[in-house]
């Protein structure tokens, strides 16, 4: 059979077809052109979001725009984007661990109690971070060896840990006295403070590793359809399992940040962690089915959650206001995105 | 017996049971190198549980698995791949969120110095992939979750191709494609069992698996009843050995009485249909056939406003649809089969729900279901189709594809509508259930119901079509009234459906 009359008659469909020329040529480029906009589009709603945020938040609340503000902002929002980072890779790849909160208050516990019984403060920090990672991992085996869903699983732990660290410290703020241990939460490096440079670098690598590793696309390949993973002989269990732990790694850092920064471990600084991590990596493009998300959209929703906070703070708001104020951004921030991306690819 | 002669891949005394349904009884397939065998079977004889098996994807009860010549203890889809064991499964298996390229290369990324991808090796990996099967011009970029039927089916059998292959396991690639495909993967499998891999392959088409095994292993109910040299086999003898003694030859054409109009489609246009009117009547069964690009994927998306008309107008009954939403699409009495049958099943739901989803509101009394009147009905067609389920409380996920195909003919029929969107409807389906449903569809039309059936397999259209219209380019190209004379209707149909100067496309 001659080669050229079978590529002739191959005409399966638009993407595909060779004879019928240019027109169906363009047609792909055109398609193309449509789904990398609108991937764009998706990315710049949140950006425009924020910027809009910043310039309302300079209008009315006359000390927001300043150098000040953006390493407040950078504060607040480094405990939490770390953990959104590592979270944003478990998301993606379809688990989900919400009880980095219980974790967080854990680690802090652990430091506090350790240092009290005279352990050094360095050992016992290692020692919660150890122990963090740990807890991470019971949350992957609970949810990947024994095949429970990870959102129940987790709201299970989250309870636990909490639990666990209120039983530990017995209810009480356990003060840590240590120049050097405090300089992670409170201290700078040049104009920066020292824990949005943790954020930096885990930023960074966690960009590195989702553009250019092979595991960054493994994770999507997991999330999109764990069977065809599976097939091609990718670790569908061990990827998740790691995702995990790193997870509750993360948590355990941001533990230690903010027992550093009041120089005191208390098992309340993990309330604050329940939701806005998955709302973080969910606002920033993640999908709760798995297979999408990006870090640098997780990033930008930080920065948003974090603006939203010191600005509506800022404006001297009560507590209820700002919640509510919070949730009606959420929302508006959700429904524009969908809007732009009505035509998303369904899976 | 030295390495290289030990079969690539043995498999001894398998046994799967799930539940009360015995899925393969004893069966033992030795694949030496080179060699190819063809699986085949009824729906639901066992050939994918065999499949899944022999790629590590399901433990058997029993029995073991050799490849190239070592067993392998534990056997799981991660060690098969290790082995060199690769499947094309009968269900589409890709991620949508990632580009064809990264589906393509998944199970071997080229990377640069560490973990570090190497974007361009992979986009060329991907390219040559799809060079070797003979396809140039799909986009590697894209985004496979927006790809054809046809492309995704392509790109899956490009990602078993990678290096280190022993075994290829093939569950029925070739269901969703067109005949120049089928000779350019048939082409392509040649080629990889030349060097030396073993092919299992699945298929109802009788004519590839004659082509193209060497051997052929007959399933009935789970038990392996034959295993045949291909070699001088004729079709006939291979039908009466999947049989086992049934007879199941297409009945001749019909008497059709048409009464009304039943669907009229005036001025249509969509992405790939350009102006295109007809009608339907009552009693009637319209065949539309056409090369892929012809329109005739897209005409039943259209009809059913599952996609949005550029223009035109459909009316059922007299009513048109024009602003009418899918969901009311059923009160006017239209069900639609799409051809991707994943698309339109709740594949963790119950048979029982499946067939009775599209009929709920009629089922339920004073905002309750009525229980006992919904199981008597699953039963009922679960009957007369012959669907081959544990029970009607299995999810449609636990069927073989073929029974999953009727489970979806069956919700329309219960639902009782009077006129049905058919595309492929008979894809993945075997011989005798083939005939079967061609006799639902006669019966259905003789009711005095009407349908319209697309397939791109010119079987479907000559059996049962009582008038075939042949699209190409988005228009009609001819229209054939039914013929006793079957060969000459089928060479009309092929004629037509090809433009100018290509020869080889049949579909
Ligand atoms: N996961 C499962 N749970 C329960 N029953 C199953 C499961 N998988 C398969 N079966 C049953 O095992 C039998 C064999 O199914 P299998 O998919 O192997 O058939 P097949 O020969 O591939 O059919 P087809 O030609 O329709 O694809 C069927 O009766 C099916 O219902
Ligand atoms: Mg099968």
């Amino acid at each position: 059979m001659p080669g050229s009359d079978v590529a002739e008659a191959r005409i399966p469909d638009r993407g595909m077809s060779p004879a019928s020329g240019d027109d169906e040529a363009r047609a792909v480029a055109s398609q193309l052109r449509r789904e990398r906009l609108l991937l764009l589009l998706r990315g710049q709603t949140l950006g425009a979001l924020l910027v809009v945020l910043i310039v309302v938040f300079s209008l009315i609340a006359p000390n927001f725009f300043s150098s000040d503000t953006f390493f407040l902002v950078g504060g607040v929002a480094a405990a939490m984007g770390i953990m959104a980072v590592a979270q944003t890779f478990l998301i993606i790849a379809g688990g989900i661990d919400v009880s980095v909160g219980g974790v967080v208050a854990l680690s802090a516990v652990l430091t506090g109690v350790l240092v009290d019984h005279s352990v050094p403060v360095w050992w016992a920090a290692a020692i919660a971070l150890l122990a963090s990672a740990l807890l991470g991992g019971v949350n992957g085996f609970l949810a990947i060896k024994l095949k429970m869903s990870p959102l129940i699983v987790t709201l299970a732990t989250l309870s636990l840990f909490t639990g666990l660290a209120y039983v530990l410290s017995g209810g009480d703020t356990l003060l840590i006295s240590s120049d050097s241990f405090e300089f992670i939460g409170t201290g700078k490096v040049g104009p920066f403070p020292f824990q949005m440079v943790i954020f930096a670098v885990v930023l960074a690598i966690g960009y590195f590793y989702q553009r250019f590793s092979i595991h960054g696309q493994q994770i999507y390949a997991i999330g999109g359809n764990v069977e065809a993973a599976r097939l091609s002989g990718i670790r569908v269990d061990a990827i998740p399992f790691v995702l995990y732990v790193l997870s509750g790694l993360s948590a355990g850092m941001a533990g230690l940040i903010l027992t550093a920064q009041l120089a005191s471990a208390s098992p309340d600084v993990g309330s604050a962690f329940l939701l806005p991590v998955v709302t973080a990596v969910v606002l920033g493009g993640a999908s709760l089915h798995g297979g999408l998300g990006s870090v640098i959209g997780t990033l930008v929703a930080v920065a948003i959650l974090g603006v939203l906070q010191i600005g509506l703070s800022l404006l001297a708001l009560s507590a209820y206001v700002q919640d509510m104020a919070l949730g009606i951004v959420l929302l508006l921030a959700l429904s524009l995105d969908q809007l732009m991306v009505k035509e998303r690819s369904t899976s | 017996m030295s390495a290289a002669d030990a079969p690539v891949l043995e498999l001894t005394g398998l046994q799967k049971s799930y539940g009360a349904t015995r899925a393969l009884v004893d069966v033992s397939v030795s694949l030496g190198r080179g060699e190819t065998i063809a699986l085949v079977g009824e729906n639901g004889a066992g050939k994918s549980t065999l499949a899944k098996i022999a790629c590590g994807l399901v433990k058997p009860d029993e029995g073991t698995i050799t490849v190239g010549g070592e067993a392998m203890s534990s056997y799981s889809a991660l060690a098969a791949h290790a082995a060199g064991v690769r499947i094309v499964p009968q269900e589409v298996l890709l991620c949508p969120n990632l580009s064809v390229a990264e589906n393509i290369t998944l199970g071997g990324v080229p990377r640069k110095r560490g973990n570090v991808i190497d974007r361009r090796a992979m986009t060329e990996a991907a390219e040559q992939r799809l060079a070797d099967l003979g396809i140039e011009s799909l986009d590697v970029r894209r985004s496979a979750g927006r790809l054809s039927v046809v492309q995704k089916a392509v790109v899956q059998v490009a990602r078993a191709l990678i290096p280190g292959t022993r075994v290829m396991i093939v569950d029925e690639p070739t269901a969703p494609m067109s005949k120049a495909e089928v000779d350019e993967l048939m082409r392509l499998l040649e080629l990889v069992s030349d060097r030396g891999v073993g092919v299992l392959y699945v298929s109802h088409r009788l004519d590839e698996v004659l082509r193209l095994a060497d051997r052929v292993v007959v399933l009935r109910d789970g038990h392996a009843v034959a295993e045949l040299e291909a070699a001088g086999l004729t079709e006939p003898q291979l039908i009466s050995a999947m049989a086992g003694g049934r007879d199941f030859t297409v009945h001749a054409t019909r008497e059709q009485r048409v009464t009304g109009e039943a669907l009229a489609v005036t001025d249509l246009q969509g992405p790939t249909i350009d102006h295109l009117s007809f009608s339907v009547g009552w009693g009637e069964i319209v065949g539309f056939y056409g090369i892929a690009s012809s329109g005739r994927d897209d005409l039943g998306a259209l009809l059913t406003g599952v996609v949005e008309p550029e223009g035109g107008e459909v009316t059922v009954d007299g009513r048109s649809l024009t602003g009418v939403s899918v969901r009311n699409r059923i009160h006017h009495g239209i069900g639609y089969v799409p051809p991707e049958r994943s698309a339109a099943l709740l594949l963790g739901r119950s048979v029982r729900e499946n067939i009775s989803v599209a009929m709920l509101e009629r089922l339920t009394e004073r905002g309750l279901k009525k229980v006992q009147a919904e199981r008597e009905l699953a039963s009922h067609w679960v009957q007369e189709l012959s669907i081959k389920t544990a029970s009607i409380e299995a999810p449609v996920r636990s069927l073989s594809g073929g029974s999953q195909q009727k489970v979806l003919l069956a919700r329309w029929l219960a639902a009782g509508v009077r006129v049905l969107i058919l595309e492929e409807p008979t894809r993945g389906v075997d011989i005798a259930t083939k005939a079967e449903i061609y006799r639902l569809l006669r019966e259905f039309a003789d009711a005095g119901n009407a349908i319209l059936i697309a397939s791109s397999d010119i079987e479907d259209i000559l059996a049962v079509a009582d008038r075939s219209i042949v699209l190409r380019d988005g228009r009609i190209a001819d229209t054939f009234q039914s013929t006793t004379d079957v060969e000459s209707l089928r060479d009309s149909l092929l004629t037509a459906a090809i433009a100018e100067g290509v020869e080889h496309a049949r579909v």
